[in-house]
């Protein structure tokens, strides 16, 4: 093969988890991109079908960089074979955090964009604010952040004083997202992003690519509106959507959505709010006292359940034989399809480029080495 | 309800029509529950089957989402999941793998479909012909998630023990 090999990364986005890409280059040329993955395998689905699936789900929060998109498709999937009806008030804490989640997700991929086509300033701009996010989020759930998610509902109800904490951190991040937005006024960051790393339609068809990537292209793909989940069905909220496909489409886009999930954080804020206190948190099946190996006794029976998570549709197919201890677990991994769409989307790109266009993805390593 | 009724009027027409789109020969049962449609068809049959079922302008399977593996009773199945944006569907199709656990692979009519049987095939050691890729992605020995996968341990030496 012509040219030199040139390693990228092993952490090409700030990310956790670890790849290797292998850019083979002419001039300044990409002609052909490797991955290398499964550095960091837990063999995370191996242990869920080990366990009993109350104490699998402990371990499905390492799915994700992020525990709740890890643990939600699992639960989702379970209650649905066991036939449990979760309580309204679940249903809504659980999209609440899920959204308020995505906020910060999207504002972390915001803030390695910027940094990632050479601006730093954004970066620790969202940086400050994640943090403040994260202690939100902490304070209102009452929880580290690990095994929030329980089969039939949550762990424990939501701070009772959560409408001003919300509210007055809604605030700041409007003020700041403004801020951040500046960004793409920005000539420097117009030129490395409009029409870099376009990913045509018929690209995104061929290797069922999904989430921010296919919306960035015009694709109305969001599973929140076609197959609604817990509380979606009673939100009203939009699908924003691109044409050009290209990295400063995908970055407008991530802003479009956190402003789409606000509304959704405000709109769940006045549903609770209408709720009597003390409102069941668990499913009535699941308060029953009784030995735990035989209340969560999963039906055979086989299902998979998609969930919109911030890397695209993330699902868990579950197989189950009628014991404590599915046969099957499989989470669907958005990521490694689009490593594997990375040579054919990205080569003839320059090598600057590659960086930048490679954050805009939302690629994330822990999803794929599972 | 989330089936769209654009092509069929209704769920069970879709189902309906899916049974008899496909021979007796290849297709061994057909399933369904929470709008989800489950097929069972022979291994050899596969390609033929998702290449109908993809080229068919009224079903349109026009998505891999996913493929993966498990056993039972002693028999590896091979699961593949679509999706029908058109009929807002997702589909299962099941094979029962025998003895040499070889089936066709999907590169042709998916792309993706070569990183997920790459995936499979690292965790199962279900081999597939014509596959574009024949590297291991996951891990350097074969099958290693399977149920009756035993680990070899070796001493310092490197002798197995």
């Amino acid at each position: 093969m012509l040219g030199h090999f040139v390693n990228v990364a092993p952490e090409p986005i700030d990310n956790v988890g670890c790849f290797r890409i292998v850019a083979n280059l002419l001039n300044d040329k990409i002609q052909r991109l490797d991955f290398f993955v499964g550095y960091t395998h837990k063999g995370i689905e191996k242990i869920i079908e080990k366990n009993p699936i109350y104490k699998g789900l402990i371990f499905a929060d390492k799915v994700f960089a992020y525990p709740f998109f890890g643990q939600y498709p699992l639960v989702l999937a379970v209650e649905k074979l066991m036939n449990i009806h979760v309580p309204v008030r679940a249903q809504m804490i659980r999209v609440m955090l899920i959204e308020l989640e995505r906020i910060e997700v999207y504002l972390k991929y915001i803030g390695v964009m910027s940094s990632s086509s050479g601006i730093q300033m954004p970066k620790a701009l969202a940086n400050r604010l994640i943090s403040k996010w994260r202690e939100m989020i902490n304070s209102l759930f009452h929880t580290s952040s690990q095994n929030y998610f329980k089969i039939g509902g949550v762990y424990q109800d939501i701070n009772t004083d959560f409408e001003r904490i919300v509210k007055s951190n809604i605030l700041e991040l409007r003020s700041v997202l403004k801020d951040l937005l500046c960004l793409t006024d920005n000539i420097f960051f117009q030129k490395k992003s409009i029409g870099i790393g376009v990913i045509s339609k018929q690209q995104i068809k061929d290797y069922g690519l999904t989430g921010i990537i296919a919306r960035a292209s015009g694709i109305n793909d969001d599973v929140r509106k076609k197959y609604p989940y817990d509380f979606y069905a009673n939100l009203d909220f939009d699908i924003p959507l691109k044409k050009a496909s290209d990295v400063y489409s995908r970055f407008i886009l991530y802003f479009d959505e956190i402003y789409q999930s606000l509304s959704i954080v405000e709109q769940l804020i006045t549903y609770m709010k209408k709720q009597a206190p003390n409102e069941p948190i668990l499913a009535e099946e699941l308060l029953k006292e009784k030995d735990f190996d035989e209340k969560y006794i999963i039906p055979k029976g086989e299902i998979y359940i998609p969930t919109e998570s911030v890397v695209g549709q993330t699902g868990v197919y579950l197989k189950s034989d009628g014991t404590v201890r599915p046969v099957r677990c499989h989470y669907r991994s958005s990521s490694l399809s689009k490593l594997y769409a990375l040579n054919e989307m990205f080569s003839n790109m320059t090598y600057q480029d590659l960086r930048f266009a490679l954050s805009s993805l939302g690629i994330e390593i822990s999803e794929c080495d599972r | 309800m989330n089936f769209k009724p654009i092509n069929f009027k209704t769920f069970d027409e879709f189902k309906s029509y899916l049974e008899i789109s496909f021979s007796k020969r290849d297709l061994l049962g057909i399933d369904s529950s929470d709008e989800q449609i489950y097929l069972t068809i022979i291994p050899t049959a596969n390609f033929r089957v998702i290449k109908r079922l993809k080229d068919d302008n009224k079903c349109s399977f026009n998505r891999l989402i996913d493929i993966t593996a498990y056993e039972e009773d002693g028999k590896t199945f091979l699961v593949y999941l679509l999706n029908s944006e058109e009929n807002n569907v997702y589909l299962h199709v099941k094979t029962s793998l025998v003895d040499d656990n070889s089936v066709i692979s999907l590169y042709k009519l998916y792309k993706n479909s070569a990183v997920l049987e790459c995936e499979v095939r690292d965790f199962y050691g279900i081999s597939f012909s014509s596959h574009p890729d024949q590297r291991h992605l996951f891990f350097d020995e074969k099958d290693c998630l399977s149920k009756d996968y035993v680990e070899i341990l070796s001493n310092d030496e490197g002798d197995k023990c």
